[in-house]
């Protein structure tokens, strides 16, 4: 399944030269991470472009391909997944796509070649782990009728009269309800984060994707030093057991410690 | 709904990543080169969208009221308080919940457009004036 990048670093020359190249990530040019065989468009071999101390992960895009469908996905994760399992990478967001390995040479690698070894020497060693927390629903909505009684009693008033009759007082409930979740969500984020700060190297919260979220911390933890954080989350799981369910994943690239826009074009003083 | 505190199941370390846990990283973080993502592809932009849901929507707040309302009508089932289970349940007269309901009306009318007979307020104006029914097709 996974076959050394080997002595292709530098010399792709297995590819048809006119082929687009889709791009997944940066390594150091020294690392010869092991890499699936199978890339984004059913392509067959994945390889990586060297230039200076840089190197480009890359396969080649077969002709009419146009990723997007559930497969591109999984191989953009599948490959990272597996260089991020031994060594250091940057990411590319999922969609990169340059015209050849010159191009691949000259207007990424070369060109942002400072940035580029800034944002691996930010991650070297190391991986993201998403911690995801979600309510039980009806916990957390005891909660909210116990601390809001009168909330309650209205909300099962109207809960089976019709709604032309009674939709205005259903959304006021409702929007007095999710403001209290909100209130619940922020102080519990920050009580979670609490506990994770001090076993990660960073982390980022995202907003949360639905009203179920409680918590969607991505943070970074050194590959080989992941065992207090695998506590810490065990630990917070145990004790909310019943009021939140955790979901612990990874190890992933750093996907959310890359989050970067490179100018395609200009920058001259790169 | 609620999830169960049995999916707390990892005690022997983290998850491999599905492809549903990681679509939003995908997509969404990760290094760019402005020009080349969007010149090539086609639906990326749409999978971007769609991997964005909206918190605070209308639907949620409906929702929210409904799964409170239920909670309430359970708990008051258990502390032996049938006459509000009754009363919204069975299409009964409405006095029969004005007692009971008389304090939140006070607390809350000020703040809200009450649906309660007796009040003129604008949003009552503006639904037709008929008897008020409470009809039971939504299955109790």
């Amino acid at each position: 399944m996974t076959r050394p990048a080997g002595s292709s670093a530098g010399t792709s020359t297995a590819d048809d030269p006119a082929l687009p190249l889709y791009v997944y990530g940066i390594v150091d040019a020294g690392e010869r991470p092991a890499l699936p065989s199978g890339g984004v468009g059913g392509a067959t071999q994945v390889h990586a472009i060297a230039e200076g101390p840089l190197a480009a992960v890359v396969s080649a895009l077969p002709e009419g391909a146009t990723p997007g469908r559930r497969e591109d996905l999984e191989a953009h994760e599948r490959v990272l997944s597996t260089i991020v399992a031994h060594a250091t990478v940057v990411p590319m967001r999922f969609g990169v796509v340059m015209n050849d390995a010159e191009t691949v040479r000259e207007r990424l690698l070369r060109r942002h070649s400072a940035t580029l070894q800034e944002l691996l020497e930010g991650v070297r060693g190391r991986v993201q782990m998403s911690v995801k927390a979600f309510y039980a629903e009806e916990a957390v909505l005891r909660e909210v009728i116990a601390t809001h009684p009168e909330i309650a009693r209205r909300a099962a008033e109207v809960r089976d009269r019709p709604d032309a009759d009674t939709r205005g007082v259903k959304l006021w409930l409702g929007e007095m309800i999710a403001a209290e979740v909100a209130r619940r969500r922020d102080a519990d984020q920050q009580r979670l984060l609490d506990r994770l700060a001090p076993v990660v190297d960073d982390v980022r919260v995202e907003p949360p994707a639905n009203e179920r979220v409680a918590l969607n911390a991505q943070v970074l933890v050194r590959r080989d030093g992941r065992e207090p954080l695998d506590a810490a989350v065990r630990t917070l799981s145990e004790e909310e057991a019943g009021r939140l369910a955790f979901r612990y994943v990874g190890p992933l690239a750093p996907y959310s410690f890359a989050d970067l826009s490179l100018a395609a074009e200009e920058s001259p003083w790169a | 709904m609620a999830i169960s505190s049995q999916s707390n199941r990892y005690a022997a370390g983290p998850s491999p990543s599905g492809l549903a846990d990681v679509l939003d990283l995908i997509l969404d973080k990760g290094l760019v080169i402005d020009l080349y993502v969007r010149v090539s592809l086609i639906g990326i932009e749409i999978l971007t969208i769609d991997a964005r849901i909206v918190v605070a929507s209308v639907d949620t707040y409906l929702r929210f009221a409904e799964a409170v309302g239920r909670l309430q009508i359970e708990d008051d089932e258990k502390q032996g308080l049938p006459e509000l289970m009754e009363s919204v349940t069975s299409g009964g007269a409405k006095s029969k919940t004005s007692g009971a309901l008389e304090g939140v009306k006070e607390q809350i009318k000020d703040v809200v457009s009450s649906d309660d007979d007796d009040s003129s307020d604008q949003e009552r104006e503006k639904e037709p004036s008929r008897p008020r029914r409470r009809r039971r097709e939504n299955g109790e």
